[in-house]
């Protein structure tokens, strides 16, 4: 998790890409490089944070082709668009598509740099919400079944008696199973277990719609 | 995981499914040109007059997307995005923007803009798909949209009944009216129908049983079927019925429907007031009966669903009779074709004028109606009138027939036929007449001034002379020959003949006459004339100057030609050799002279040159002038007859020609550089980025505190003028493409010239991922304009581009070749594209025939003009699998450099 972030640049002309990793070298950031969308998908591994800065207009896999692939493989690491050809609804597609910044050819080092470093720092913002994510998940996925109907009862905001009602079970036992959810759950009250069981659902919608 | 449990809701759909845009835009123009592409089939457009009316309407909650302006009135620049994203109901907003930028629309997206579209047209065609995504995306958020909860509580449900103009009432199963609402309340108060109390508690069922004993109308009908309801032997029934008094009689539907709840049983019985509905009826039954016109409704099956009483009275048929067949065994055979189709075209909705058709009577006689007709699709139904114009019809009928015969016999004669009516001063002509000579007006001028002032002004005086004709009881008749002008200014030779008509009295009353044309009986009199007459003529007639020399006397004879042509009047025309040889420009006359062939030494029989010929002005006109030798009979040359043409209007059209085809190729150069431009401002930003990134990188290092390293700096800046070459490159490429020159011819060699072009395409050719092979020759030179001949490259590389544009990346490739044929170098360009049809192989040269969408289709009659103009040839085959290849040739200039041909491949 500590890892130190890495600069992709995806550039199929030389020049600009053995230039753009200079600068970002200079800049004191580590960088890998591809000529092509293709190679670059066969080798990128997304376990390492970082950002990717990636050439509109390409041969072949054009950078709106790669962003939809990257999607398709659920990396959200985020994409910093560069290009040549200065045009609206190109810029407008790549933010639809998911880009966090769109930069037109020659552009300001200052500039590229800032823009480096804000999508550094959103991914690391995403990887450390995806890991809480992944740990709650864990959290609710360690709960039996029953407690899971307990939680979800709990959540719709039920009293305890409708619930034993419901569940066809004394008021006792509900009190236990919640007792053990919120052990499992790692929350300290019953407002904070409603809380984490909401932020899941809504990550889980997030996910899915994403 | 599941939601949280919900509550079952009772939900009203919005009957509004088009999607709810809000709209700002405060530039009139623009804001036409977005309405306009916004349907209202599709679109329910609100356009928010200020901020505070936006935030009223957003919560209302029934819109699904807000279009707006960069500026929204007098907002900051965006700020619309804040505003409605902390509005309570917040919608995607979408910018749209006649100016805007790339920043802008990046600056728009970042701050949570759905989508961003410039007002320039090809992006306003999308519009409407791009407005019903970003509402779909919302409708996919918001799962409350397009429905309202309405709470489930009885108060609610009493208030809209009490709501309601109908009576509503409850009766329980022995038919006691348990519940009513306010309307009911109303109308058992003032109920026409005195004879009951029907309010609550009251009995509804022996209310109607007492009218039915009554005979009141209908009452006993509705008596039993209210029963039926109780008793639960039907769910519903509904029945109309009248009541109150002649004077105000008024009209109610009652709708009954059967209550089976767990708990409660009976019936809801519910009156609506339907006395308007019947009046109108009644007042259209009666003009319905009562029109004289036919009216009646035919359904799509052809036969007759209702008619009024008219029918019957002008047919003659009964109303069963009428019912029993289809209209078209009504018609009249030869009708009944037109009216199916008059009718069919109406059902599809055409429009169609009324028709005039013929309907069978019961007699069997026809009658002529004018029929129209309205189809109503719904129904399946005509709506239709007819109106009996047999009378007029027959009327027409004669007068058309006594027309016809009067044509008839008017055309008959090919003769002009003229008739004076001497008393009345008017002459009446035939249209033959009319025709070959003319309309007069009998108004204007008398009839004899008119016929006396189209007699050839040769012929007039005698004719004159000889009128009126001799006259006595024996002879009326005369006959005489003279020359009438025709209607098209030609004169006819005609003979006149005619007689004149007396009455009782002796006195001339009319006067009859034919006039016939014997100017083809004259035209071949003329034919007759002798051939040097004609000579002469033909010498006078033709544009060109001719000459008759006689070589045995020396004498020349010149035509009139050498006085229209060159401007010589007839006494300056000289008759001897030196007169013309004098007139020859000094610089052409050597050359001149030197091609007339020696009399007795050449044998040649004909001659022809191009040279300047001196005018009567002084100035000189390009001609062209050919002769040939007569042989006399001792086999000598005896004359020369030649001709002399002006062809200096043809040289100075050339000119213009050229010069206009130079113009016309540059400015495609140009337009076709604006389309290269697009992929070359991409290529220049290429090697302007390294710069640019290097120059960053330099500085960087020398503000870092690390030590220095200049090894590493000097190869930075090496590489920054590496760039900066590389992109000077391509400026210069470009910018020797368009520059705008006379039309120059060089010696170029040729494969050196393709390899130009190949260089100046070559960002385009990477990023439409092309493979361009070369097949060069050896060194090989033309005497070509060699940005005519790039540009007809640059043409057939692009076009073959464009044709492999749908295909897979690795089927894109071009094959340019060069070979030797002859004298000619042959360049082909070979693509693996779609291919032209068969019909079009030759129309792809015309001017303006395009296939592409966005081409004005004018590069390729360019390039064929340019390529033959250098006096080659353009052409263009289909290729045995794949795409087509389009081959041009130039002349080499000398053969020094033919050499044996090899392939090689390159890139």
């Amino acid at each position: 998790m500590s890892q130190s972030p890495i600069i992709t640049v995806v550039d199929d002309d030389d020049q600009v890409r053995e230039s753009l990793a200079t600068l970002i070298q200079s800049m004191e950031l580590d960088v890998e490089c591809y000529a092509s969308g293709r190679e670059f998908l066969d080798n990128y591994g997304p376990d390492r944070p970082g950002c990717i800065v990636l050439d509109l207009r390409m041969p072949q896999l054009s950078g709106l082709e790669i962003i939809d692939e990257l999607a398709a493989r659920k990396i959200e690491t985020p994409i910093i668009m560069i290009s040549g050809h200065g045009d609206i609804p190109a810029a407008v597609a790549a933010m639809k598509a998911g880009a966090v910044d769109f930069l037109e050819k020659p552009y300001r080092g200052a500039a590229l740099m800032e823009s480096v470093r804000r999508a550094i720092d959103l991914d690391a913002r995403n990887r450390k919400a995806h890991a809480e994510y992944r740990a709650l998940v864990d959290r609710y996925e360690s709960l039996a079944a029953d407690e899971k109907d307990v939680l979800e009862l709990t959540v719709a905001g039920k009293p305890d008696k409708a619930i034993a009602t419901r569940l066809d079970l004394s008021l006792r036992t509900i009190q236990l199973r919640r007792a053990s959810v919120m052990r499992k759950m790692n929350a300290h009250s019953r407002a904070e277990l409603i809380r984490l069981a909401q932020t899941l659902e809504r990550m889980t919608a997030g996910q899915n719609s994403g | 995981m599941r939601g949280p449990l919900t509550r079952e809701r009772l939900t009203v759909n919005r009957p509004d499914k088009r999607v709810g845009v809000l709209y700002i835009d405060g530039n009139p123009a623009e804001r036409t040109a977005v309405l306009s592409r916004l349907p209202t089939s599709q679109f329910r457009v609100v356009e928010p007059a200020s901020p505070e009316d936006l935030d009223r309407l957003l919560s209302q909650g029934s819109f699904d997307v807000l279009l707006s302006e960069l500026r929204a009135w007098d907002l900051e620049e965006l700020e619309i995005l804040e505003r409605v994203r902390s509005s309570s109901n917040p919608v995607p907003v979408i910018i749209v923007t006649g100016g805007g930028s790339e920043r802008l629309a990046v600056e728009a997206m970042k701050r949570g803009a759905a989508d961003y579209v410039s007002k320039a047209s090809g992006d306003l065609d999308r519009l409407p798909e791009r407005l019903s995504a970003a509402a779909a995306k919302r409708a996919h958020h918001a799962p409350a949209h397009g429905v309202r909860e309405l709470p489930d509580e009885p108060e609610v449900y009493g208030r809209i009944l009490n709501a309601l103009s109908v009576s509503v009432a409850f009766l329980d199963r022995s038919g006691t009216i348990c519940a009513v609402n306010d309307a009911w309340r109303d109308f058992a108060l003032d109920s026409p129908y005195q004879g009951a109390r029907h309010g609550l508690g009251a009995n509804y069922l022996q209310v109607c049983n007492r009218a039915a004993a009554e005979r009141l109308d209908g009452a006993d009908n509705i008596a039993q079927g209210l029963r039926r309801v109780l008793a639960d032997e039907t769910s519903t029934f509904s029945a109309e019925y009248a009541c109150g008094c002649p004077e105000d009689r008024r009209w109610f539907k009652l709708i009954a429907s059967a209550v089976r709840d767990a708990d409660r049983t009976g019936a809801i019985v519910a009156h609506v007031d339907v006395t308007h509905r019947k009046r109108a009826d009644e007042q259209r039954d009666r003009l319905f009966a009562q029109s004289l016109n036919l009216l009646c409704i035919i359904g799509f099956d052809d036969y007759m669903k209702r008619w009024n009483p008219a029918w019957c009275g002008v047919l003659g048929y009964s109303s069963e009779e009428m019912m029993a067949s289809p209209m078209r065994d009504l018609l009249h055979p030869d009708d009944a074709a037109h009216v199916a189709e008059v009718m069919e075209a109406l059902r599809k909705g055409r429009d169609t004028s009324a028709v005039e058709v013929r309907i069978r009577c019961k007699d069997g006689s026809y009658k002529w109606i004018l029929w129209n007709a309205v189809p109503c699709l719904e129904q399946q139904v005509f709506f239709a009138t007819g109106q009996d114009i047999t009378g007029r019809k027959q009327a027409e009928e004669q007068l058309r027939e006594s027309q016809e015969r009067f044509q008839l016999i008017a055309s008959a004669t090919k003769e002009a036929v003229w008739d004076w009516d001497l008393r009345e001063n008017r002459v009446w002509r035939n249209q033959g007449f009319l025709q070959s000579y003319g309309v007069p007006n009998d108004a204007i001028e008398s009839p004899v001034a008119w016929w006396r002032e189209r007699i050839h002004p040769e012929d007039r005086q005698r004719i004159l002379d000889a009128m009126p004709p001799p006259v006595n009881d024996g002879d009326q008749q005369w006959l005489l020959e003279y020359r009438l002008r025709r209607v098209d200014g030609t004169y006819a030779h005609v003979y006149d003949r005619g007689f004149v008509i007396f009455d009782s009295q002796g006195e001339p009353v009319r006067m009859v006459g034919s006039v016939m044309d014997i100017s083809q009986l004259k035209h071949t009199e003329e034919k007759l004339r002798d051939s040097e007459e004609r000579f002469r003529l033909a010498a006078k007639a033709t544009r060109d100057a001719i000459w008759d020399w006689d070589l045995h006397k020396g004498q020349v004879w010149r035509s009139e030609g050498f006085q229209t042509l060159f401007g010589y009047r007839p006494e300056e025309i000289g008759a001897d050799f030196n007169w013309w040889v004098d007139r020859i420009h000094p610089d052409d006359r050597q050359c001149v002279l030197a091609q007339i062939p020696e009399p007795g030494t050449s044998h040649s029989r004909q001659c022809a040159f191009e040279y300047r010929f001196q005018r009567a002005d002084g100035g000189y006109a390009d001609v062209f002038d050919r002769g040939f030798v007569m042989y006399g009979p001792d086999g000598k040359p005896a004359r020369m007859i030649g001709s002399i043409m002006d062809i200096s209007e043809r040289r100075r059209a050339e000119e213009v020609a050229h010069m206009q085809r130079a113009e016309l190729a540059h400015i495609a150069r140009v337009s076709t550089m604006g389309e290269i431009a697009t992929g070359l401002a991409h290529e220049l930003n290429q090697p302007l980025t390294a710069i640019s990134n290097y120059a960053e990188s330099c500085a960087q290092a020398i503000a870092s505190k690390a030590p220095r390293n200049d090894k590493k700096l000097l190869s930075w800046i090496d590489k920054i003028a590496v760039n900066t070459h590389r992109a000077g490159q391509m400026i210069r490429r470009l910018r020797s493409f368009t520059r705008k020159s006379e039309p120059r011819r060089s010696t170029v060699e040729i494969n050196e010239l393709v390899e130009e072009v190949i260089d100046l395409l070559e960002a385009e050719t990477r990023l439409q991922n092309v493979r361009v092979r070369w097949e060069h020759t050896a060194a090989v030179h033309a005497t070509v304009d060699r940005i005519q001949i790039q540009q007809v490259l640059v043409n057939l590389l692009r076009n073959a581009y464009e044709a492999m544009s749908a295909n897979r990346p690795n089927e894109r490739q071009v094959t340019i070749a060069a070979a030797i044929r002859e004298d000619k170098i042959e360049i082909s360009v070979k693509d693996l594209g779609e291919g032209i049809a068969e019909e079009n192989l030759e129309r792809v040269f015309d001017a303006f025939f395009t296939s592409k969408p966005n081409g004005v289709g004018i590069g390729l009659a360019i390039s064929r003009s340019i390529v033959e103009e250098h006096g080659g040839r353009l052409w263009v085959r289909p290729n045995s699998k794949h795409g087509v290849t389009f081959h041009f040739t130039l002349p080499l200039s000398g053969a020094q450099d033919v050499a044996i041909t090899d392939h090689n491949g390159r890139r």
